[in-house]
């Protein structure tokens, strides 16, 4: 989605960073200059420019804290302006999340700032591909359902209390599998970010490093510690300056989580799925996003069927194709037809005054007002269709091959709908 | 009508009618009673005959400074700028070559054009691609701000946001760039030329306050029920399912106009090439297309002027005394080489000049098209409008009416929406009970609630069988419409160049003269004028005969007097099972460049406060579901031309073909009262496109419940012949 992201002072307009998708050529400087000389420009007027789209591409800019101006230029014209305001609001807050608010806001050192910023390109760049997570879309976080939640959430809450903790969760392929009641507390895209970073760091055992909560704790970082139990199973505490991470690698993790090996290997075993074998789904399924938006939490997954019955299926859409039409279909309603997802920039964080911000700054624009309220939408396209329903906090969207006939893919989305959201498991 | 003195820098402005300030070529008066001969029934509205409604001063451009105070807070602007200027003398605002208004909100517009001349220029330059839009927030309020950009030059249109979208203001840029290339050649000659200023003044306030406030000044430039918006980014003409005895006379009308066959103004008559050929011509009836003979894209061309002058608007409120428009236009077809359709082998188009006459009477508005050049003789200089064509134009309208088709055309108005629509109060459950209760019993057997409705909101069979073809027939002997004729032209035309159409004019023996003498020779029937609609008053009377509608006494009644319009619609019912849960619908066919929707009289008539809230939504889900086949259209369209490149992605969704979205309204929805008995309502707006070169599109609304096929439904709104 993302082509292009330039990040530049906002008083003096110093480029501190540009990424770029791998394929295309870096933009001369002079370019860069003059698409923020002309937000500086309208800035002056009192008039804030938010987006300008083109025949293809669409760009959008934003100023956070009147410090730091990040510029997008996304090559998808159709994206709304809250779309991509929510990309530069990911970046902006990785950037916290590594570096911490106070140093984003008052620069003393451009240089330094610029290779101290060189540690957030990882989670940047991972933010500008579309990958298997979708909490960047949803503002939740990516989590898997198994069967062994409540087994792993006694041995976590166990873990994470001795080591001083109470903030803690277990990840599964970067998706949570179980965390503690705190760590739910936290904003959907705190977690997400926590959980990007937890996949983006360099392989090894267990990792130590500092961040900043950007909604909870910008200022003041804490420690984040990771460590790998499994090979994709990682458990990952946020305390603070105790205990070290040596004591509880040492003493903590293999006396706590030897015994949870069993549950852990299952665990796995439906990653890619997301959620337990004894829920099944209807064949022509493809893929699927279910998000709880009051837990600031969403499965995505395109692989819904079990082997045999994916084999059964034939030949049908790709992988990587699967996901973009389900992130393109999620994005073309969400904000359009069905209100923008509430909680994703929680209401404290404008009072504050921290976070991003910029709420009196720069309004969203209102989304498309219906006097009604929108239930069910679907989209049937060339290859596929698409359907999305909501009921109470959940919202689920489904992606069908083209074969299902229209008339069942209400009657599929809500019995899918009811099987995962049974037993409280999500 | 002395306009042939005149002689003009610029050989396209020849003059447009109702310009105020060029000379008195403007004749556009307010008919204060109602013509004589009319069924005497009072206007539904009496307005004092001495104060012309703000509608006509507003298309009469009469005085631009009206509303000034409500628009002056609203920031809105357009403007043309250039970019060759040299930047350092920015306050001496020369990249200005023009902009509109100057109000104080404009005028922030228009001290930051710096900011839009540099986005024009350089997203061009990094993305390759046209820029087409901005958004800013201004004071907390957000503003759209449209592009369009040849060479050195960039259009600018502001509009705040919670009055358009950018996709509506998107259209808009398009719609104004057609229409200034139609009327003056080019958008650079348009506004490089001194004296278009206040024409252009004139039409940018008219878009203003039609897209501003557009509901305060008159309910057909903005209906309360969100459907300009969407109206805005469809290019289609609103038109109607027409019966065919309306059809027919006004077909027949328009083809005799074309053929200009008129015995002694034939070319061997006078020994002089005839000036004019008449390409085609098209025929609005309150507004809506009535009969077109043009090709799609002139008749686009004259849509687009008649709608952004609000002509249509004027047409469909006001009764219109006279309404005479001549103007040069470069049709699209012709200048602009991607709209035009590939020359057949061995052929061209001839080169020549091309003229747009308006004439307007009562609620009608004929738009004729009229080359000079090619088979007509060449025309130079300035050139003034045959007074004969505009009389022969007047006396198709005025046969039409003698020939009752106004009244058709207003009883078909009048008559419940074909396909029949449902009222969304009717399916609440509290009030479904009494509608089945209080539906008669012939009705019941039908079991629908759409019977039993008509007959209770149709309360007028009176003023029906005033209307009917006989009675007027009897009420309007033809001399005293010739004598009215006569008596309308002498004091209309008086003071201008256009010789009168009395009798002792040499050279203008009307067509409705001539039409009546063959009408006689056939030996029909001794009656002049109304005879025509005597005869097919008795041929409708033995058609309905063959159909006999079994289920209702009252609609027998109605076959014998030849009303046979209403129970026909009955029968056409979009939705499957027993009840009829069709809300409203959308049929766009770009084909034909027509769109096809219920009249705001047929939706008000069913209207309760709900169901306006339904239709509102309706609208606005389309509008909605439109962006997404516009998308559809446009995926195509770079498909088929192999476009590839780093900064272009196709959207995954590809080419979406139907979208759907279910609504529901529940207790939250309405008002306290109505609380307590917690209805609900949900019902579904679908959206279908129909892939072809040029695509069409159906919006259906309709109760959710009923497995309702929506192809089957969108089959018989796009292809269904006749309803």
């Amino acid at each position: 989605m993302a082509a292009y992201l330039f990040c530049l002072t906002t008083g003096g307009g110093v480029p501190l960073f540009t990424r770029s998708k791998p394929d295309l050529k870096p933009l001369p400087y002079p370019v860069i200059g003059s698409l923020n000389g002309v937000h500086m420009f309208g800035a002056n007027h009192d008039a804030n420019l938010v987006s300008t789209t083109t025949e293809h591409t669409k760009l959008v800019w934003r100023v956070y804290h009147d410090s730091i101006t990040l510029i997008v230029i996304s090559v998808d014209q159709r994206a709304s302006d809250s779309q991509l305001q929510r990309f530069l609001d990911n970046v902006f807050n990785s950037m916290v999340l590594l570096l911490g608010l106070d140093e984003l806001i008052t620069i003393k050192n451009v240089e330094r700032l610029k290779r101290d910023l060189r540690s957030c390109y990882r989670l940047i760049d991972c933010l500008m591909e579309s990958s298997e997570m979708y909490g960047d879309v949803t503002g939740c976080v990516d989590v898997i359902v198994c069967q062994e939640q409540l087994i792993l959430q006694d041995y976590l809450d166990s873990f994470v209390n001795s080591a001083d903790s109470t903030f803690g969760c277990l990840l599964v392929s970067g998706k949570v599998a179980v965390a503690t009641t705190k760590w739910w507390d936290l904003t959907g895209q705190e977690m997400y970010l926590l959980s990007l970073l937890a996949r983006v760091l360099p392989p090894g055992s267990s990792k130590d490093i500092p961040v900043y909560l950007p909604h909870g704790s910008p200022n003041v970082p804490h420690r984040l510690l990771n460590f790998q139990i499994l090979q994709g199973v990682e458990v990952c505490v946020l305390c603070g300056p105790t205990p070290s991470l040596t004591e509880v690698e040492t003493e903590l993790l293999d006396r706590y989580w030897r015994p949870s090996m069993e549950s852990l290997r299952s665990c796995l075993r439906i990653n890619l799925r997301g959620f337990p074998s004894n829920i099944t789904v209807h064949i022509g399924v493809l893929g699927l996003i279910i998000m709880n938006v009051d837990l600031h939490k969403c499965l995505g997954t395109v692989h819904p069927l079990s082997s045999e019955e994916s084999q059964k299926q034939g030949k049908s859409l790709s992988i990587a194709r699967r996901r973009d039409i389900l992130r393109s279909f999620y994005q073309s309603v969400t904000g359009t037809v069905f209100p923008p997802t509430p909680g994703t920039t929680p209401p404290e964080v404008v009072e504050n005054g921290h976070g991003d911000g910029l709420a009196s700054e720069s309004p969203v624009e209102p989304h498309t007002e219906f006097v009604h309220s929108a239930l069910d939408t679907y989209v049937i396209g060339e290859d596929h269709k698409c359907y999305a329903t909501r009921e109470g906090p959940y919202q689920i969207y489904v992606l069908f091959s083209k074969d299902v006939p229209k008339y069942a893919l209400r009657s599929i989305s809500m019995t899918t709908l009811s099987s995962l959201t049974k037993d409280k498991l999500f | 009508m002395e306009c042939g003195s005149q002689e003009k820098a610029h050989n396209h402005t020849n003059g447009l009618y109702f310009q105020k300030r060029k000379k008195s070529q403007v004749k556009l008066t307010m008919e204060p009673v109602p013509e004589p001969w009319e069924p005497p029934e009072p206007p539904p509205f009496v307005k004092e005959p001495a104060r012309p409604s703000e509608l006509v001063k507003l298309v009469s451009g009469q005085d631009l400074s009206t509303y000034h105070h409500l628009l002056e807070k609203i920031p809105h602007i357009v403007m043309y700028l250039t970019m060759g200027s040299d930047s350092n003398n920015t306050h001496k605002e020369e990249e200005i070559l023009y902009s509109y208004p100057d109000g104080e909100a404009s005028r922030r517009l228009r001290n930051i054009r710096g900011m839009f001349i540099t986005i024009g220029d350089i997203l061009q330059n990094v993305t390759g691609t046209r820029v087409k839009s901005s958004t800013l927030v201004v004071d907390k309020q957000h503003i759209h701000i449209g592009y369009w950009k040849k060479g050195e030059h960039l259009l600018v249109l502001g509009l705040p946001g919670d009055k358009v979208k950018v996709e509506q203001l998107n259209h808009m840029v398009s719609d104004v760039v057609r229409f200034l290339t139609v009327i003056y050649g080019s958008i650079e000659s348009a506004f490089s030329t001194t004296g278009n200023i206040s024409q252009l003044d004139h039409f940018f306030s008219l878009l203003f306050k039609r897209v501003l406030l557009g509901g305060l000044m008159s309910s057909s430039l903005q209906p309360d029920d969100n459907s300009s918006a969407v109206m805005d980014t469809i290019m289609a003409v609103p038109t109607l399912h027409i019966p065919e005895d309306i059809k027919t006379p006004l077909d027949a009308a328009l083809s005799e106009l074309e053929a200009a066959d008129f015995a002694d103004m034939s070319d061997d008559y006078y020994d002089l090439r005839r000036a004019f050929t008449v390409l085609g011509s098209c025929m609005f009836y309150k507004g809506l297309l009535a009969a077109s003979h043009l090709p799609r894209e002139d008749l686009l061309d004259v849509f687009l002027y008649c709608r952004y002058y609000c002509l249509l608007a004027l047409a469909s409120e006001e009764r219109v005394g006279q309404l005479v428009l001549w103007r040069e236009v470069h049709p699209t077809r012709r200048f602009d080489p991607s709209h035009g359709e590939a020359d057949a082998q061995g052929y061209s188009e001839p080169e020549g000049r091309w003229f747009l006459l308006i004439v307007g009477l009562r609620h009608w508005l004929s738009a004729t098209l009229l080359e000079a050049g090619g088979c007509a003789a060449r025309a130079e200089g300035s050139v003034s409008p045959d007074p004969f064509l505009v009389d022969q134009t007047k006396a198709v309208i005025l046969q039409l009416e003698t020939q009752n088709v106004g009244n058709l055309f207003e009883d078909r108005l009048q008559s419940p929406s074909n396909p029949a629509l449902s009222c969304a109060e009717w399916f609440l459950p509290s009030s479904r009970e009494k509608s089945v209760s209080n539906a008669s019993s012939t009705s019941s057997i039908l079991g629908t609630p759409v019977l039993g409705r008509h007959q209770s909101s149709s309360p007028k069979p009176l003023k029906l069988f005033q209307r009917s073809p006989q009675s007027s027939f009897l009420q309007v002997p033809g001399a005293r419409t010739e004598g009215d004729n006569i008596s309308h032209s002498g004091s209309e035309h008086s003071g201008s160049g256009v010789p009168s159409m009395g009798g002792d004019s040499p050279h203008s023996t009307p067509s409705l003269g001539r039409r009546h003498l063959r009408k006689q020779s056939e030996g029909s029937g001794s009656g002049q004028s109304g005879e025509s609609g005597n005869s097919s008053g008795l041929f409708k009377l033995k058609s309905k005969r063959l159909i006999p509608d079994a289920f209702e006494m009252s609609n027998m009644n109605r076959v014998l007097v030849g009303q046979d319009k209403e129970e026909l619609s009955y029968s056409t019912k979009l939705t499957c099972g027993v009840d009829n849960t069709l809300f409203q619908y959308l049929a766009v066919n770009s084909a034909a460049g027509v769109v096809v929707c219920p009249t705001q009289q047929e939706v008000g008539r069913l209207g309760g406060a709900l169901h306006m809230d339904v239709i509102r939504n309706f609208y606005r889900c389309c509008q909605t579901i439109h962006g997404m086949f516009e998308n559809s259209a446009q995926v195509k369209e770079l498909r088929d031309r192999n476009v590839d490149g780093p900064l272009h992605t196709e959207s995954p969704l590809g080419v979406v073909t139907e979208q759907g979205v279910l609504f529901h309204c529940g207790p939250a929805n309405l008002s306290d009262s109505k609380r307590g008995t917690t209805p609900t309502i949900t019902y579904w707006v679908v959206g279908r496109l129909y892939m072809a070169k040029e695509p069409k599109e159906v919006f259906v609304c309709f109760q959710d419940g009923t497995q309702d096929n929506v192809v089957e439904m969108a089959f018989k709104l796009l292809f269904g012949t006749d309803l």
